[in-house]
């Protein structure tokens, strides 16, 4: 009960950053969930796991995550992973919108699309660990290879730099409360 | 009133990305809600692995572990990863629940009179689920829950602010959000959902009968931070007076909940007028009523079409999604439910026993610290010490009743508030924020039930005079 408990926590805990991690160097979904399934059953089977400290828990499985990866692909150069692919493009395209509606929507979608696609790549990645794998800075850093410090810089510009292109669009949010009640008006 | 000032900086920036931080401008709240949606792919692929790793993890866990331990608590672990994240971090919505397929075409046997078509995005079904759970499991500490899944920093609701101000034909009436029909032993959500657009002043149509009309006027104070502009309304929304998109179950054609069509979060000052429809079945019609497994079948018949099924009848969809249980559910609680309600005949006194059963026998608490891999009715009815907040409650009555043949469902909204007797308005708290219970009564509809220990019952004539009653249903 207690040992169910314990890796139930430990996965909660781990296993996204893990994952997000080897899926960046693999590129592959199913190697990455191969990984990291073989990373848990390596502590599962490692007696004296469970009584490491937390901190000496969490070092052991990224360095066993880590030599895993190198060992499975210690050929094949790093993949690039391009994490805007996965962008959901189909937002909006609910018919049940206005036409007028819609068409703001999806102008300011796109705009974010773009403006996502125009980051550097680890401005990309850094969004992608936080919106898409719900990972916080301090989970992030390990998956970078950076400080907690940096990642937050990092992720702070990168919402910086999105967020004046939305207001670069002349769409404060005063004036556009004020511009939707309009709409609603006509 | 004024706006949230907060803007992003480094040392914040985590809690500021969370889904509901809450306390950022318009804009800054919009970006953070459009980067979610824009990554929503990504999520429930990430999460959609981890559910994959895990269950091949626990499968050789449990074949490596001694024949008879743990059993319960695997399964609960696993069904803890399906939908939880990892202790106060937020998590991709779809960690707990993969997005449902949409099919084109939905069934809207109540809602044929209602204009507008029926798609829903998925996204909108999953932001959705998000704002649902965050909505309905307020936030406990790290490791609490039937939320462990839910457990968002910053929980929205229930902050001290004033949310609404109500001012309201009947006086306390809860208000609702949204209801769910189904749990997986760690979270409620709904299996499938359509939506419909409802134009201003439209009306739907009453789920049961009798009801009579409850008029609301809300204006919203400080917006509680759901990224949903929900409409509340003392019962099944009839008419709000603007434009509305509904949310209907997909299979059984109920309301779930309505939103506003717009695509900004409610705003202080946000006004609406909402009409709503109560119940005014009284306890002696609700004693009419039997238990599904004792009421009349009906088979639709071509040949004869003007064949209406018997009053008593329950619509089979209806009862499937409302009677639906958790796999693996600890057997001592149904043993506990048949135990409570053994002594009753009808319906409405079993459910009723059941709720006094809560309300007597368990004490309110939001301090509780659900443990690690346990499904939290079990651990609510046999190990919390007889302790928990509304969830708990809730979702045991609905549990409970629906392991003894009576369909339930929860409902999450807000209390009726504190009345201002010089304003003559409601005042809605965000610590307001509350789940019920309700009991699906052939015919009648669905009824509220208040199984929280420490909140007032609702209140029932024992008999009506048959007053301020709408006609039943076409």
């Amino acid at each position: 009960m207690l040992e169910d408990a314990f890796y139930a926590d430990l996965y909660q805990r781990h296993a996204p950053g893990l994952f997000a991690y080897v899926y960046r160097q693999t590129a592959s979904r199913e190697d990455a969930e191969d990984i990291v399934l073989d990373v848990f059953l390596t502590a599962l089977q490692q007696p004296s796991f469970a009584t490491f400290d937390e901190q000496k828990q969490v070092a052991w499985l990224w360095t066993i995550t880590r030599n895993k990866v190198v060992d499975r692909f210690r050929r094949s150069a790093r993949q690039q992973h391009v994490p805007i692919d996965q962008l959901a493009d189909s937002l909006y395209e609910d018919d049940e919108l206005s036409p007028e509606r819609e068409h703001l929507k999806r102008e300011e979608y796109t705009q974010l699309h773009r403006a996502i696609k125009a980051l550097p790549e680890e401005q990309q990645e850094v969004l992608q660990l936080r919106f898409g794998c719900g990972l916080r800075c301090t989970e992030i850093a390990p998956v970078l290879d950076k400080s907690e410090g940096a990642v937050r810089m990092l992720l702070y510009r990168t919402i910086q730099t999105l967020r004046d292109i939305y207001a670069s669009a002349g769409k404060g949010s005063r004036t556009n409360q004020g511009k939707a009640k309009s709409d609603e008006r006509t | 009133m004024k706006e949230p000032e907060q803007h992003f900086s480094p040392e914040s920036i985590d809690q500021q990305t969370e889904r509901f931080f809450g306390e950022l401008p318009a804009q800054e709240s919009r970006l953070i809600a459009d980067l979610y949606q824009a990554y929503m792919p990504d999520a429930e692929e990430h999460s959609r692995s981890l559910q994959r790793i895990w269950n091949r993890f626990a499968q050789v866990q449990e074949s490596q572990s001694r024949p008879g331990s743990a059993h319960l608590s695997t399964k609960g672990a696993r069904d803890i990863n399906a939908h939880a994240g990892h202790p106060g971090a937020p998590v991709p919505g779809s960690f707990r629940q993969p997005p449902q397929p949409l099919p084109r075409r939905s069934r809207r046997s109540l809602w044929r009179g209602l204009s507008g078509g029926m798609a829903v995005a998925v996204v909108l079904l999953i932001v959705l689920s998000w704002v649902l759970l965050t909505h309905t499991f307020p936030k406990g500490s790290p490791h609490t829950t039937l939320g462990a899944s839910l457990t968002l920093d910053g929980g929205p609701h229930l902050n001290q602010n004033i949310v609404f101000l109500v001012k309201s034909s009947e006086s306390g009436q809860y208000l609702a959000t949204i209801s769910f029909d189904t749990y997986d032993g760690h979270t409620w959500h709904n299996a499938a959902v359509s939506s419909s657009q409802l134009l201003a002043n439209k009306r739907t149509t009453s789920e049961g009968s009798p009801v009579h009309l409850v008029t609301q006027q809300i204006t919203v104070v400080n917006p509680s931070g759901e990224q949903q502009p929900y409409i509340i309304g003392a019962g099944q929304i009839a008419s709000v007076d603007q434009p509305t998109t509904l949310l209907i179950d997909k299979t059984t054609g109920s309301l779930l909940a309505v939103l506003r069509n717009n695509d900004r979060p409610l705003a202080t000052g946000d006004h609406y007028t909402v009409q709503s429809y109560v119940s005014s079945a009284d306890v002696a019609m609700l004693r009419s009523i039997p238990l599904p497994v004792d009421a009349p079948s009906f088979t639709y018949d071509p040949a004869h079409p003007d064949l209406l099924p018997p009053p008593t009848w329950y619509d089979p969809n209806i009862l499937n999604a409302n009677l639906q249980l958790p796999k693996n559910l600890n057997p001592k609680i149904k043993q506990l439910a048949e135990s409570i309600t053994a002594g009753y005949s009808t319906m409405y006194d079993k459910a009723e026993a059941l709720e006094s059963y809560l309300r007597d026998h368990y004490t309110y608490n939001v301090n509780v610290s659900l443990p690690p891999g346990q499904e939290g009715i079990s651990w609510f009815l046999f190990n919390s010490g007889h302790q928990g907040f509304c969830n708990y409650f809730a979702t045991a009555m609905a549990i409970m009743a629906r392991a003894v043949g009576i369909p339930a469902r929860v409902v999450a909204g807000y209390t009726s508030g504190k009345y201002d007797t010089k304003q003559h308005e409601w005042l809605i708290h965000g610590f307001d924020a509350h789940l019920w219970t309700q009991v699906y009564f052939a015919g009648y509809g669905w009824v509220n039930f208040e199984p929280s220990a420490s909140f007032s019952p609702f209140t029932r004539p024992l008999v009506t005079n048959g007053t301020n009653i709408l006609p039943s249903r076409p």
